[in-house]
């Protein structure tokens, strides 16, 4: 009798130790309640603007911690690039196998100290073993813009094609926002607008690239009454190893990804074979502020001392450059700006 | 016994039921009306996979940008059978954007009036409306002194993120209450007549009323490049 209580006894304090050190089994058993502690909102700052936004795009996308490392690592190989090609032109045409991969490193990793732990973290970081004669014959045969591209989608598709490439503390999300163009106005108080006798009014502004991802993707009633409710952000994995100041750090690189994703995924959207990306958001803005201007029939230019009237026949966009409103974007408005022209 | 009203045995009372002939008429109209329902897309709600992936082209004109600050605190109680196991605390702070002003593209020559005499444009303008609002997670800043979890009672990435998601609908609900309408009619105005000025002309710019919140997702309006509203 003794022993069926204690095996008893036995058999509750496991299935209390796995109930508490499996989460899920304890949130499940015992749901926790979140409540939030009512705050107000206050007004920080106001600023007039007069941002004219001329194009947006709703996304989706799917981003992890791991994907964030390795983008981190290709773009350390890309300043590499010149010193290895220049390294590999000196060792002549070469076979990419085993031996030449062997040669390599002997002759120049191994030197090399600083070289050789770059070369070392990358590797360690980005690919497993196998991959180093890849990278070489992709830097070989390939320019560096060649290269960038070509070996960035085949070390991206793979770390998502391998489940053996992962970062010990894995973020993953998925995120769904909105890409807006817009063209700065205040322009038109400048200027950077001008007309011509033709009836052309020229605007110069410089484009305005951004891309929001909330909490809430849409939330609220629509005008015909459907109530809408779509997280923006949803967690598709999460591993706990890091602490909480890590995660929060890692949290914000992942989103970050997911917004560069999103405008890249934007742009490949506007995009046309004949036209560059954005020109026909831009062709549609021209279409649009035509139909606005021709509102008021004429418009003052000066020829010369004179100033003589002229109606709107046509509006013109010249765009100056690339700005985004987000300042994390700020840093990688030269990628963008190289998908664009 | 004569004249008396004769008592009924309870057993042979007949209980007062619903006959099947009202059955039928309530239960199959419902099952009726219900499959009328989810057939003729009665449902209230809206497929999120026609919403993305789309572009837009707009013109809408945002004159004022709105920085707001609220603090996010939230507990997180949970118990082990009757025990508490503390009180997990998160707190931190997020500096959302909002963007408002006119959809220009809304103006149509009926709004606008020329006096050349008098050197006056008289423009009736659309409601103001968010033009973009951001939550800025970015902008998040977590006090890490005052944020504590307990040992069976921890705030993990999901509870983040409906925590954020809840502070998100506290600040969409009180949009409406901060004078976002009134501060983006100020600068509209200032734009326009500056604007106006510029073409040699004085403005008289009203706006059209509406009983509209501020905020809202106007799919059943919104056109896309492709044709379908979103």
């Amino acid at each position: 009798m003794k022993k069926i209580a204690f095996n008893i006894a036995v058999i509750l304090v496991a299935i209390l130790l796995l109930i508490i050190i499996v989460p899920k089994i304890f949130n499940f058993l015992f749901p926790p309640k979140i409540s939030m502690v009512g705050t107000t909102i206050t007004i920080a700052n106001i600023q007039e603007i007069s941002q004219l936004y001329i194009t947006q795009y709703y996304g989706e996308v799917i981003n992890s911690l791991t994907e964030e490392n390795c983008k981190e690592n290709i773009l350390e190989i890309f300043t590499l690039y010149d010193q290895i090609k220049s390294y590999l032109d000196s060792l002549g045409p070469i076979n990419y196998d085993k031996n030449s991969l062997k040669a390599f490193k002997e002759k120049f990793v191994a030197e090399d100290q600083k070289f050789k732990d770059k070369w070392n973290t990358l590797i360690d970081a980005t690919l497993n073993k196998n991959n180093e004669t890849r990278l070489l014959k992709y830097i070989y045969e390939n320019d560096k813009e060649q290269f960038e591209a070509a070996y960035y989608d085949a070390v991206i598709s793979e770390v998502r094609d391998n489940s053996k490439i992962k970062s010990k503390d894995e973020i993953a999300y998925l995120a769904r926002g909105k890409v807006s163009v817009s063209i700065d106005l205040s322009a038109a108080k400048t200027d950077n607008l001008t007309v011509n006798s033709e009836g052309t009014l020229t605007v110069k502004t410089p484009l305005i690239i951004d891309c929001i991802i909330n909490p809430q993707f849409i939330y609220g009633k629509t005008a015909k009454g459907h109530v809408v409710n779509y997280p923006g952000f949803v967690v598709i994995d999460n591993t706990k190893k890091s602490t909480r100041e890590e995660v929060v750090e890692n949290v914000k690189r992942v989103k970050l990804g997911c917004k560069l994703k999103m405008i890249d995924q934007a742009l490949s959207k506007v995009n046309d074979e004949k036209d560059p990306p954005l020109a026909k958001s831009c062709r549609e803005a021209e279409k649009k502020l035509l139909s606005f201007f021709k509102l008021f029939k004429t418009y003052k230019y000066q020829e010369g001392d004179t100033e003589k009237e002229v109606e709107i026949k046509n509006v013109k966009l010249e765009i100056t450059g690339l700005t985004s409103g987000s300042p994390s974007l700020q840093k990688w408005l030269p990628e963008i700006k190289k998908k664009i022209w | 016994m004569s004249g008396g009203k004769m008592t009924p045995h309870p057993f042979l009372v007949k209980k007062p039921s619903i006959s099947r002939f009202t059955m039928g008429s309530i239960v199959i109209p419902v099952i009726l009306g219900l499959l009328l329902c989810s057939f003729s897309g009665c449902r209230r709600s809206v497929d999120k996979s026609s919403m993305v992936n789309k572009i837009k082209h707009i013109a809408k004109l945002a004159t004022v940008e709105f920085k707001l600050r609220k603090i996010i605190f939230a507990e997180k109680k949970k118990k082990f059978f009757f025990f508490g196991l503390g009180k997990a605390t998160y707190v931190s702070w997020v500096e959302p954007l909002i963007k408002a002003g006119v959809d220009i593209s809304k103006i149509t020559p009926n709004d606008v009036s020329i006096d050349e005499e008098n050197k006056l444009i008289t423009i009736q303008l659309p409601p103001i409306e968010i033009i973009d609002y951001n939550f800025n997670e970015e902008s998040i800043k977590v006090d890490y002194s005052l944020t504590k979890d307990k040992v069976l009672n921890r705030f993990n990435l999901n509870d983040m993120e409906i925590i954020n998601r809840n502070a998100d609908k506290d600040i969409r609900t009180y949009l409406n209450f901060l004078g976002i309408r009134e501060e983006a009619e100020k600068s509209t105005r200032s734009f326009f007549t500056s604007f106006f000025n510029s073409l040699g002309y004085n403005a008289d710019i009203s706006f059209k009323s509406t009983s509209q919140p501020l905020l809202f997702f106007d799919m059943d309006r919104e056109e896309t490049e492709d044709g379908g509203a979103q």
